[in-house]
């Protein structure tokens, strides 16, 4: 029914450069009768001038098509395309204060359309107006209030009844939950589900609550598509860089990780890169992302079981030179055994039993066990400090065995549970924090004092001389675990695996280990393992959560999945065990 | 809040009664000196001991008022012995005329005026509003007198089309339509300055309204509506536009009343304004005292019904 091909949307402006400001470009993505889609973005990336464009009032230079019931829009003249306006397609604009006449009464307003477009008598267009507004909600008193009357929620009702007014086949919505309070947002979103049964309905929105429910999602940034697909698909999964960013900024009623904002700024529309729209504040940009923009293509998708689906088996595209999330760590069927002397006899324990999992660039994950699960030895394999029995390991596409040393752990470092098992006691902070540098080397002293103290800034420790030239026994438990930190941020690794970094700590210093972790992994886009065996700190950090149990990895999934509906009896255990104080609250958003 | 409106407005009105009142009698020496001085009546004993008695000048202040109040409450605002004649006849009989000029003049000027600037407005930055925009911008700063004596040079004395002054050819003896043709003929000067002046203050004020709510939200719904140009021009624009216009009217009402005095007086017009001018000229107390107390209360009067009328303007201001 809608079909949108190419569109682009630019206007002229003399105050910038280039002339010119993009607002949209090469938007595609269609509509299928009946059928809803969210359009999801934060403001400034042009989702409301998409909705402005397809009602023909965005001004500017449009170009490309707006298919609409066959007919494109855009070759209609200003008269036509005044009569497709409300009669077949209407908008509901973002609610705010003046966006009803505050002249005329809420009766005068909804009619208005009716009588105008000469569809009924005055008479007729009243008897429906009081339909439409008790419809969605509203007293039919309210018919002669003034716009200065109405609530937030009300007059938001109020805009979507006048959209219905002449029975458009689409409706367009605007923010339509925007600043409102919990319970009138309710109201709303049924009020949305009642009516998109009916017609094809797209949302626009910087909030992905409000589309969830909606079935297909189109994200958008900086006037370009990244992402689209089923929405719940979507949601649950995404496979862009910059979707995942999105969703980890938003609280979902679900969501278990704590927030995250994006790194970096939205570029401004006059000085757009020239490649990839993100790739101003991607982590995992490679030189082709800066030369040109990628094209939206079909993506491979996840499956539940965390294998990989060839194209998904749903619609689902994608806008990413490397596909979408890159895989950074590839684990194939490791297993390692280990002999077990005890009383004499020796018994062999399988300490890693065919595990296979993947790593992404940018998430966190959280490998959950108890003690002698097998977790610690996982985390020393990976980083190559003991060796597999059989297995295979790929680092970013390479056989880890295979990779320079050096190479290697620049890239891939680790943080231990015990400070002190990462540090050379007799060292001073300065010594201890530069020395992987050094082991890298080919690097200027006075360089390698500049990292060490910007590091040292980054995370939140003193740089000064003083702190430099102290021992590990002059630091507090918390300092010592920071230097060990600044130690393995300062190679600037792409993976960070950190077994049970806040065992030693008192919960207060603990949680500020943690935040600070999350920061640097966020503003570094790195890709964090995080080792625990405590479910409720690891439903606090990560994307996903991995649980093994006496060297199997029994479950992996989707944080608030694992947590809200664990599947394995032992998953399971560990979650209701973990409940504790704050069982209630887990009860109650189960119920 | 209406309640409030109407005391603010009889407070006004008290304070108006009371500084006419006491004002000849603050005056040093005999009020009634203050009142007639020595220039226009030979002042006789006779005469002055008949005022003094009039105006109860040797009973207590208390009963002075309470008879001030009673002659206005009656009609009495005293007698002009200059025109030989109660004051109040000689403002009713002006009053018809200066109703007459400005009732024309204004609506003219506001009808032109608001049908100007909103076309204007919305066509912002066009040739139609560049030119109306400087147009009257210039108008905007040349004083109301000025433009009546350039009608007057123009139109009577050279073109000699139309009268320069005055409200009725005298002695002609004109009735029915004649008369009203006369009358007509009279007034198309005045008017038309005064219409002019007021009307390119009400144009810039209304141009701005208009550019000031086009990019407001609700603009745009009326478009989205698929509205056509005009209903959403004066419907949507103009109409959330017109309360700052009235407001400022209200509010420029002393000017305009002003402007009035000043145009008749250029036009020789027999209104109240220029009859003022004479009053002033011969130092006619009792006349003056009369005229500005009758234009005061029209004054309260107007801005009183305005305040009435902004509610019907704009639903907002019952909220507020
Ligand atoms: S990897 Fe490249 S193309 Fe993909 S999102 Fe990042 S910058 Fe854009």
């Amino acid at each position: 029914m809608l079909e949108i091909n190419d569109l682009t949307l630019q206007y002229t402006a003399d105050f910038v450069e280039s002339g010119i400001i993009r607002v949209l470009d090469g938007i595609s993505f269609y509509l299928k009768k009946g059928e809803s889609i969210g359009i999801i973005g934060e403001s400034g990336s042009g989702k409301t001038s998409l909705g402005m464009a397809v009602m023909g009032l965005s001004g500017g230079e449009v170009s490309g098509e707006i298919r609409f019931g066959g007919v494109n829009l855009l070759d209609l003249t200003d008269e036509e395309m005044r009569v497709v306006r409300w009669n077949r397609i209407s908008m509901v604009m973002q609610n705010t204060g003046n966006v009803l006449n505050p002249a005329y009464t809420v009766e005068e307003q909804i009619t208005e359309p009716i009588t105008k477009h000469g569809l009924d008598s005055k008479i007729g267009a009243q008897e429906r107006a009081s339909l439409l507004l008790r419809e969605v909600g509203l007293d039919s008193d309210k018919l002669n209030a003034y716009p200065v009357e109405l609530s937030g929620g009300e007059r938001q009702q109020v805009l979507i009844a006048m959209a219905l007014a002449n029975d458009p086949e689409l409706i367009i919505m605007d923010e339509p939950t925007a600043s409102l309070d919990v319970l009138t947002r309710r109201r709303i979103l049924g009020l949305l589900d009642r009516i998109k049964e009916e017609r094809s309905l797209l949302v626009i929105s910087h909030d992905a609550s409000t589309v969830a429910s909606l079935e297909n999602l189109i994200v958008l940034y900086s006037g370009r598509v990244m992402e689209a697909g089923k929405t719940d698909l979507l949601l649950k999964d995404p496979r862009h860089p910059y979707t995942r960013d999105l969703l980890r900024a938003h609280p979902f009623m679900d969501t278990t990780k704590d927030l995250q904002g994006i790194r970096g700024k939205m570029p401004t529309l006059y000085d757009l890169p020239t490649g990839c729209r993100f790739s101003t504040r991607c982590t995992q940009k490679i030189a082709i992302c800066e030369e040109r923009p990628p094209e939206l293509t079909g993506c491979r998708v996840r499956g539940e079981d965390g294998s990989q689906d060839g194209d998904g088996g749903t619609y689902r595209r994608i806008a990413c030179h490397r596909g979408g999330i890159h895989t950074l760590l590839q684990v194939n069927s490791l297993n390692k055994e280990y002999q077990n002397r005890s009383r004499n006899r020796s018994r062999t324990v399988a300490a890693l039993n065919d595990i296979s999992f993947e790593l992404q660039v940018g998430e966190i994950v959280a490998l959950v066990g108890a003690t002698g699960c097998g977790k610690s030895t996982l985390a020393k394999v990976v980083t190559r400090i003991f060796k597999p029995d059989s297995g295979e390991i790929f680092y970013d596409g390479e056989e880890i065995h295979a990779i320079d040393a050096k190479r290697f752990h620049k890239d891939v470092q680790m943080i231990f549970q015990d400070p002190l098992d990462a540090v050379n006691t007799r060292f001073h902070v300065l010594k201890i924090v530069r020395e992987p540098l050094e082991i890298q080397g080919k690097i200027e002293k006075q360089e390698m004092i500049r990292k060490v103290k910007h590091t040292l800034d980054e995370i939140n420790l003193p740089s000064d001389d003083i702190f430099l030239k102290k021992y590990p026994h002059q630091l507090s438990g918390g300092e010592l675990q920071r230097v060990t930190i600044a130690r393995a941020l300062i190679t600037d690794p792409k993976l960070l695996i950190a077994d049970e970094p806040t065992a030693y700590l008192d919960p207060s210093v603990q949680a500020k280990i943690l935040k600070l972790l999350m920061r640097m992994q966020n503003t570094r886009g790195m890709t964090m393992l995080f080792i625990t065996h405590d479910i409720a700190l690891a439903r606090k950090v990560s994307d996903r959560i991995f649980v093994m149990r006496e060297g199997d990895l029994v479950e992996q999934g989707v944080s608030s999945d694992v947590i809200y509906s664990p599947k394995h009896v032992y998953t399971k255990e560990l979650v209701y065990g973990a409940e504790g104080a704050a069982g209630y609250i887990y009860k109650s958003i189960r119920s | 809040m209406f309640g409030k409106r109407l005391i603010e407005y009889v407070i006004a009105f008290m304070a108006l009664i009371i500084l006419n009142f006491v004002m000849p009698r603050l005056m040093p020496g005999d009020p009634i000196d203050a009142i007639y001085g020595n220039e226009l009546v030979a002042l006789t004993p006779e005469l002055r001991e008949q005022l003094r008695a009039q105006y109860l000048l040797d009973q207590s202040i208390w009963s002075q008022f309470l008879h001030y109040l009673y002659s206005i409450a009656s009609g009495d605002l005293g007698y002009s012995y200059a025109g030989k004649a109660p004051v109040i006849d000689i403002v009713a009989g002006a009053l018809p005329w200066t109703i007459l000029l400005v009732g024309t003049a204004l609506f003219g000027a506001i009808t032109i005026a608001l049908f100007l600037g909103i076309e204007s407005g919305w066509r912002r930055g066009e040739r139609l509003d560049r030119y109306l925009f400087a147009i009257f911008s210039i108008i905007n700063g040349i004083p109301g007198f000025f433009i009546g004596m350039i009608l007057i040079i123009i139109f009577a004395l050279n073109l000699k089309v139309l009268p320069a002054g005055g409200a009725i050819t005298h002695y002609a003896g004109y009735t029915g339509s004649e008369y009203a043709i006369d009358v007509a003929r009279h007034l198309i000067l005045p008017a038309t300055a005064l219409c002019v002046s007021e009307l390119s203050w009400i144009y810039l004020l209304m141009r701005g309204g208009i550019i000031s709510v086009i990019n407001e939200p609700f603009i745009k719904t009326g478009m989205l509506k698929g509205l056509d140009d005009r209903t959403i021009r004066y419907r949507y624009a103009a109409r959330n536009a017109l309360l700052p216009v009235f407001t400022r009217i209200g509010i420029q009402i002393s000017q305009i009343v002003a402007g009035i005095l000043i145009i008749e007086a250029v036009f020789t017009y027999p209104g109240i304004g220029y009859l003022l001018h004479d009053a002033l000229l011969t130092r006619d107390l009792p006349l003056i005292q009369g005229i500005l107390l009758i234009v005061t209360i029209s004054v309260l009067a107007i801005n009183f019904t305005m305040d009435i009328l902004y509610p019907r303007i704009d639903p907002r201001i019952r909220h507020v």
